[in-house]
């Protein structure tokens, strides 16, 4: 198992190299400068708009810039924000929790609702419980988070006035102020990552529920819940971590979105308002960050694999 | 003591329910050896299932009555079912390589039958329990067998560990062994028939015997059951059976016997022509008509024939069987196997 973990992590050395390459290269690919963004309508000289580009290096050819810039980066050393004018670490370090916050929050939610959900349905296959929430996980992958959130909010928020509609406290402000200005955007966040949980837990228990050692651990006289929750459960994991995992990424992704629409100051938001100043400092390492996430809970959802499959652990 | 009286099972078809195991009736006494033999797809593995209650959905049992010990199993609840199962009767399954659970441990998958009937067993006498068993039937190393998962074990191996699964709780009455030595190379194959007769002298333990293999069941049952279609077709006592089969069928099996042959072989090994009838689609009389040597229009075909007693002892399910020659072949009986 050990030697299995460090080789997941050994791995993560190419897959970060690569990924810095092209964070990068396409953030260059951006039209526009920087320049232009930071003076904005201030009327600037040709000669001072050279100074600046100077200053930036932005002058250099693109591969001097990335030969430059990844001996750096590798450090951890991203430069300064051009907007922020503060070390792009600290600037991330500042907003990651609230992405964290956001993103585990909600994996939680999926975890604890989408599974038992899953294997309720594959239980009753075929009657009124599968058919409801065949619906409801339907309904729930359909709608774009960003809607959702706008309807949380219409109804929680303006109707009811229970939560806040947007914005953020850090928990230094007290746990209940931090966590009611949660509530709304990971259930937002939560809803179609539940949605796909539910039915693929569904589709692996019924996949699993058909195999003949199912048929063993019943003749042993096992009862029905040690059937399906030990037996069952632990062989349909391979698949669901799967899900989970990918419903990870996708959701660092969503965050971009969820962030934006209930004002909370993550890194999601952080990187759109860079990609549009085109902050290149500040967006190469906020999604450098955020990558860097994906590729943890990637490792985690690699080891769940070797957990709870023994063949994996196996494989040399 | 297990009496299966008139089980019925069926399958939902497209064009309603198909039977599947219809209107048979069988006794094991205690310490008896019932062979059970058939083509494939003709329900034994499915009745080695019902009597567990484990016809795997959607089929259901749909009529009869499954006697243990004075005991209706189809009406007794999850509960009392559970605790006969694995315990009082047990069942090896016929893949050694899909019965058991790829995640777990093979100690954990044999210990767990003890967790359940013996609680009040320690771990460690468990585990002790489980490398008896396992050594006896025949595991090498069982001490590290026990850590080891199901993909590290070769098919025969797998197959002594579902038999130690069964037996492992120690008095078991019924075992229900479902082609329990296909796996196995001969050797072996009689290692594990030689400890199922062995509990069965000790222990009075009951065996149905499933097997395609007839000459496992001239050195091992007492008692034969012949299958087709779902339906009993002979059952008798083994050496009136090898000496006399009346079925057209269990001629059929019997004749597909190879031998050993001491002047070259001049044809083909005899076979039964045709395939097992689609179940859905039955014909009207004896459902193996189609691929009997014997059969007449009429006399066959009108209805289906009922099980007669034609010695004691004796059943037979043939319209014609007064009809048709006394059976004469070279086979191997009963006492040259």
């Amino acid at each position: 198992m050990l030697e299995y973990t460090l080789r997941r992590v050994l791995s993560f050395i190419p897959t970060i190299l690569i990924t810095l390459t092209s964070i990068f290269f396409i953030t260059r690919l951006i039209p526009g400068s920087p320049i232009a963004a930071l003076v904005g309508h201030q009327a600037v000289g040709a000669e001072q708009i050279d100074e600046i580009t100077r200053d930036l290096g932005l002058d250099q050819p693109l591969l001097s810039q990335y030969l430059d810039w990844l001996p750096k980066v590798l450090t951890g050393d991203f430069g300064t924000s051009l907007f922020y004018s503060e070390p792009v670490v600290d600037v991330v370090a500042e907003r990651f929790p609230v992405t964290l916050y956001l993103t585990i929050f909600s994996m939680i939610f999926t975890i604890v609702i989408g599974i038992p959900l899953g294997i309720y349905a594959a239980i009753r296959r075929g009657r009124f419980a599968d058919y409801a929430s065949n619906v409801v996980s339907s309904l729930g992958m359909a709608m774009p988070s960003f809607w959702l959130g706008f309807l949380l909010i219409i109804l929680f928020a303006v109707t009811l006035g229970w939560l806040p509609a947007s914005g953020y406290r850090s928990p230094d402000f007290g746990i209940w102020e931090w966590l009611r200005r949660l509530i709304l955007p990971v259930a937002a966040q939560s809803l179609a990552q539940i949605g796909l949980v539910v039915r693929m837990t569904r589709a692996s228990m019924i996949e699993v529920l058909g195999q003949e050692y199912i048929t063993m651990a019943r003749a042993k006289g096992l009862p029905e819940s040690r059937v399906v929750l030990k037996h069952a459960l632990k062989n349909a994991m391979t698949q669901i971590t799967t899900v989970i995992g990918l419903t990870f990424a996708l959701g660092l992704g969503g965050s971009v979105i969820i962030e934006n629409v209930f004002a909370l100051p993550g890194l999601g938001q952080l990187i759109t308002i860079a990609a549009v100043r085109r902050d290149y400092p500040m967006l190469e390492g906020g999604i450098f960050y955020l990558t860097l996430v994906a590729l943890v809970v990637n490792l985690m959802v690699d080891l769940g694999y070797a957990y709870f499959n023994p063949r994996i652990r196996h494989t040399r | 003591m297990i009496e299966i009286q008139n089980l019925e099972v069926q399958f939902p078809g497209d064009s309603g329910p198909i039977t599947v195991i219809d209107d048979l009736s069988l006794s094991i006494g205690k310490g008896e050896i019932l062979g059970l033999v058939g083509e494939s797809g003709c329900g034994k593995s499915l009745l080695a299932k019902s009597i567990m209650r484990l016809v795997p959905a959607p089929g259901k049992i749909t009529s009869g009555e499954i006697l243990f010990n004075g005991d209706d199993l189809l009406t007794l609840d999850e509960s009392e079912i559970q605790c006969i199962r694995g315990n009082q009767i047990s069942i090896i399954l016929q893949e050694p390589m899909t019965s058991l659970n790829p995640v777990f441990t093979v100690g954990n998958q044999i210990t767990e039958v003890l967790a359940i009937h013996r609680p009040e067993m320690k771990k460690n006498e468990r585990r002790q329990r489980a490398l008896d068993v396992m050594k006896r039937v025949g595991i090498e190393s069982p001490d590290l067998r026990f850590d080891q998962y199901p993909h590290e074990l070769s098919g025969g191996i797998r197959q002594r560990v579902l038999i130690s699964i069964a037996l492992i709780c120690g008095d078991v009455q019924l075992l229900v062994a479902d082609e329990p030595t296909t796996a196995l190379d001969v050797t072996i194959q009689a290692q594990i028939l030689d400890l199922f007769v062995q509990l069965q002298a000790e222990h009075q333990m009951a065996l149905l015997l499933i097997t395609h293999d007839l000459s496992v069941i001239a050195q091992t049952a007492h008692r034969v059951a012949v299958m087709y279609a779902g339906r009993l077709v002979e059952i008798a006592d083994v050496a009136p059976l090898f000496e006399n089969p009346l079925h057209p069928y269990t001629r059929g099996l019997m004749r597909s016997l190879p031998q050993i042959e001491t002047r070259p072989r001049k044809s083909h090994l005899p076979t039964i022509p045709g395939t097992v009838p689609n179940l859905a689609d039955l014909p009207a009389g004896c459902p193996f008509f189609d691929r009997c040597e014997y059969g007449r229009e009429e006399a066959c075909t009108s209805t289906v024939p009922r099980l007669e007693e034609v010695s004691d002892g004796h059943w037979v399910r043939c319209h014609l069987w007064r009809e048709i020659p006394r059976f004469a072949s070279a086979t191997p009986t009963a006492r040259s196997l």
